[in-house]
């Protein structure tokens, strides 16, 4: 990866030195620790998940509200004024307000969409590697099945067949590569119980419910994480792809991958309306991917 | 006779093995244990030896209830052993417990050991946190851990004081019975010799039967009070420690013996080297088990497979050249 | 060696039917067709006559059957819409889609492989750094946006090339760019991280140590090595030539299978939806089949049917 020499120390704490600094000193020796492309895409992040927290407050404009006057307004630094300040769209409406309503809807589809497929998979993986046996075989066939076909042509049937509502997308989305987490726990669990702790544990008299609980979830709890991180942004791109295509987000609701489909109409005309929820996307997407890639580093190096 | 802690009857566990893949292949039968008695008193020690895949881990899992035998019986204490993940098999851990070749994978490495030697009473129940925290630091004093190496993680600790932290955990409960797999073979010799001190120690002290389970023909003499060798899921020999390395009986354990290395520039007794490879346990032979690497095998030994029989001096021997009066002629003429 | 064919063909098979059994139930689940295609308001003798026409009023196993019987024979339904069989609609498209996906592949092939080995093999170079730079960008950036920026760029500011439409051989140029680099970049860092593995190997070491020149350990050792899993991804592009330029043939309104498919889901045209479905797994199993050939080919342990990670005795 991007990364500037890794100066943590083994361990990944603080030295003795660190804790004992005092203010802007301590701050700016902090931050040189950590690779700048790092501290960027953290930055980036907290900055959307802010956004989408907050998205309420912080539009300027109601999303949905018309402004026939001002149609198609170019963004503040390229001739329009500040009223607007990326613009507005065919319609007048504020592409900024637009864009911070799409980017809390996007984090949470793509967020919920993740952490569904997380709990499944591990739940489906742990049952596997439990019950073994004819169990573990249907699983294994189903995780072939999902594996075996890119998930949006999987996304596209299940959307042609039931239509489309948002509970049933963001289901959808949380099918989206559960058979990675599916994959993982199993693994995990045969090799833990063949000859590790949780065999150890299981011959202590301990029942199921603390095995899995108490022993293999917390320590595979970092590899379910970093893949976690792979998956968020193959969700968010999922979601705007379908919302693209017309397939998933639908209006009144804006998503981005939906500003980008309409805003492709104007792509002539009006750039900016198609360019800033593209821009998030990639940003976004790059950010986690890196941080994904730093946890992994950092977390398990033999995991490569 | 005193009452036995351990009997073993005749426990057999097979596998069917499918070879070739899912849909192709043919199935044949492994057997993991293949007819396996013995009995165990409280407080004395049964060595099990033998090379890689002779059965002797399959045994212990057996032996402990960890796997369902497919026929034979154990019995503990007088009763036969409950079905494993039952609340019977469950309730009888804090009477048998097991001690791990690998130290480091036994133990989680998420939690103190501390933690993880208190964890058996907490499973069972057994007292309140202040208690569990008094009886962690006596048993942890017993094996000879210190109170602070507590706090540490497995990571962060030794080899050697891994292992008594496995043991400390598997004895906090008192148990009336330790099955060791493999307990000192991943460590440094040096290691070795202060762990195994260590068991002996515990065993005078607390009374607890051993299971002992090694392919270090040295460590098993220092420990057992009976030893039983086993080839391809049988036992072959078994008896009193000295008399079998001194004067071995079955080929196999001839071949064994004269395996150890020795320091000294000659040897005293010659070199038994075994013909042919490592058996597959997946391929039935027919007669003795042995035969085809046996140095002394004789028509009989393929055709026959022999019953293990009691020997004038206690020991029992499964081999057709053992019967008393053949006993030394065979022998001797195949180790020159 | 036949054994290990015949084991990969029976799953293929059963992989293929689980597809056409998984198209069925869900498009059975999915509600009364006859209710999307016609409009709501339609007479009831109508949407009556609609479902015996279609067979929708048959008890859902003989459905079942009488559509896994017309699969085998080649009979895919006919398209809702237009009236046409399903197959026919979807096979003259794919000819299209190919035209645009394979350039694209080997475009893949021959800047991601070579990339990702070179970036491996000079590590930490400012070539290795752009190559992971790239490599991250293809991720992070979806289809849909790098199609609209090359249209944005070429199309419209400096009108080199064509918006969209397949008119001139020339509009073909955008969507093959768009899908080749977007699949290069993931190819590069895919090779670079298989090489970095290999290279990293003591048999490298022991290869180079006996005297061998670093170049003949490179073709010789590292790439057989490192290509195994390198294959498993270009596999997946392989099987993905028909169903990998689904968005890319919405942006430039290219006429092929994946903008019929778009179409389809729209429509609810549940034929057609059916039959690309099934084409795309029968070529993701045929893709799997010929990587799977690869890997009996590339690493021996394969043809004899022992795992990579055989377990000790005890």
């Amino acid at each position: 990866m991007i990364q500037e020499a890794d100066t943590l120390d083994a361990a990944g704490g603080e030295t003795v030195a660190q804790r004992h600094s005092i203010g802007g000193r301590s701050l700016a020796r902090w931050l040189r620790r950590w690779p700048v492309s790092v501290i960027l895409a953290l930055a980036w992040v907290a900055l959307m998940l802010v956004i989408a927290l907050g998205a309420d407050h912080l539009a300027p404009y109601a999303f949905t509200a018309f402004d026939l006057r001002h149609r198609l307004v170019p963004p503040a630094l390229f001739g329009g004024g500040w009223g607007h300040p990326l613009g507005t769209d065919e319609l007048g409406r504020d592409v900024l307000s637009r864009l911070i309503m799409s980017i809390r809807l996007s984090i949470l589809i793509a967020l919920f969409g993740t952490l569904i497929a997380a709990c499944l998979g591990t739940s489906l993986g742990f049952l596997a590697a439990h019950c073994r046996g004819k169990v573990e075989a249907l699983v294994l066939m189903l995780i072939d099945f999902q594996a075996s076909m890119p998930f949006l042509i999987i996304a596209l049937a299940v959307l042609a067949f039931f239509g489309n509502s948002l509970p049933l997308f963001i289901c959808l989305m949380g099918l989206n590569s559960w058979e990675r987490y599916a994959r993982i726990a199993r693994g995990l669990t045969i090799a833990a119980k063949e000859q590790g702790y949780a065999a150890a544990v299981r011959q202590l008299g301990a029942r199921p419910p603390r095995i899995y609980g108490a022993h293999i979830l917390p320590n595979i709890a970092s590899t379910l994480i970093v893949s976690m991180t792979l998956s968020f942004p193959e969700t968010i791109l999922l979601e705007s792809g379908l919302s693209f295509l017309g397939l998933g987000v639908q209006p009144p609701l804006t998503s981005l991958g939906n500003m980008v489909g309409y805003g492709r109409e104007y792509i002539t005309r009006a750039c900016w309306i198609m360019l800033s929820p593209s821009c998030v996307i990639v940003l976004t997407t790059l950010s986690i991917s890196l941080l994904g890639d730093w946890l992994r580093d950092r977390l398990d190096p033999t995991l490569r | 006779m005193t009452a036995a802690l351990l009997e073993v009857t005749d426990l057999k566990m097979q596998y069917a093995v499918r070879r070739g893949g899912p849909f192709f292949g043919r199935t044949t039968t492994l057997r993991a244990v293949d007819g396996v008695s013995f009995r165990l008193e409280p407080g004395r020690t049964l060595g099990i030896v033998g090379e890689s895949g002779c059965g002797k881990s399959t045994t212990a899992g057996l032996v402990l209830g960890l796997i369902p035998a497919t026929s034979g019986t154990v019995r503990f204490d007088g009763q036969d052993m409950p079905a494993p993940d039952t609340p019977a098999w469950r309730a009888l851990r804090r009477r048998l417990q097991m001690v791990f070749q690998d130290p480091l994978g036994a133990l989680d490495r998420r939690l103190t050991v501390g933690r993880q030697i208190a964890e058996p009473l907490t499973i069972h129940q057994d007292g309140n946190r202040r208690d569990h925290a008094e009886r962690v630091r006596e048993i942890a004093a017993s094996v000879g851990l210190q109170a602070s190496q507590l706090d540490r993680y497995p990571h962060e600790l030794s080899g050697g004081q891994r292992q008594r932290v496995v043991l400390a955990r598997a004895l906090i409960l008192e148990p009336s019975l330790l099955v060791c797999d493999e307990p000192v073979s991943a460590l440094d010799v040096s290691i070795q010799a202060q762990v195994v001190n260590l068991l002996l120690d515990l065993q005078a002290r607390l009374g607890i039967a051993y299971v002992f389970i090694s392919h270090d023909l040295k460590v098993v003499r220092q420990v057992s009070h009976d030893v039983a060798v086993m080839y391809l899921g049988r036992i072959v020999e078994h008896g009193d420690p000295d008399l079998l390395f001194m004067t071995p009986a079955h080929p196999y354990t001839a071949a064994l013996v004269s395996a150890i290395p020795t320091a000294r520039a000659r040897r005293s007794r010659p070199r038994v080297i075994l013909s042919g490879d490592p058996p597959d346990p997946m391929t039935a032979v027919a007669g003795c088990a042995f035969h085809p690497r046996c140095p002394a095998a004789i028509a009989r030994c393929r055709t026959e497979s022999p019953a293990l029989r009691a020997l004038p001096d206690g020991r029992r021997v499964a081999c057709h050249l053992a019967e008393p009066g053949i006993l030394k002629t065979g022998i001797a003429h195949a180790v020159e | 060696m036949t054994r290990f064919l015949a084991a990969k063909l029976m799953r293929a098979i059963l992989t293929i039917f689980l597809v056409v059994t998984f198209a069925f139930i869900v498009l059975r689940l999915s509600g009364d067709p006859a209710l999307t295609i016609m409009s709501v308001d339609a007479p009831p003798e109508a949407m009556a006559a609609f479902r015996t026409e279609w067979g929708l009023d048959q008890p859902i196993w003989r459905q079942f059957l009488t559509y896994v019987l017309n699969v085998a024979q080649g009979d895919f339904g006919a398209s809702m819409r237009e009236g046409r069989p399903a197959f026919d609609i979807v096979w003259e498209r794919v000819p299209l889609t190919l035209a645009i996906t394979l350039p694209a592949l080997l475009l893949k092939l021959t800047i991601g492989v070579p990339a990702g080995v070179y970036a491996a093999l000079h590590r930490n170079s400012l070539a290795d750094r752009l190559t992971m730079v790239a490599s991250v960008a293809g991720f992070a950036v979806p289809s849909f946006v790098l199609a609209l920026v090359l249209v944005l760029v070429f199309s419209v500011w400096l009108g080199w090339l064509p918006t969209g439409g397949n008119d001139h051989w020339i509009s073909a140029v955008l969507p093959i760019i768009t899908l080749g680099t977007g699949g290069a970049a993931i190819l590069a860092r895919f090779t670079r991280s298989a090489m970095l593995e290999v290279l990293g190997q003591p048999y490298i070491r022991s290869a180079s140590a006996k005297g061998l020149a670093w170049r003949r350990v490179v073709i010789g050792h590292a790439l057989p090595n490192a290509a195994i899993p390198t294959v498993t991804i270009i596999g997946f592009m392989v099987g993905s030539l028909i169903a990998g330029a689904v968005v890319v043939e919405s942006v430039f309104s290219w006429p092929g299978v994946g903008r019929l498919l778009v179409a389809s889901v729209a429509n609810r045209d549940l034929a057609v939806v059916q039959t690309i479905l099934l084409f795309i797994a029968a070529s993701m199993v045929v893709a799997n089949l010929l990587v799977d050939l690869a890997y009996g080919w590339l690493d021996p342990r394969m043809r004899t049917g022992v795992a990579p990670s055989a377990g000790g005795g005890g």
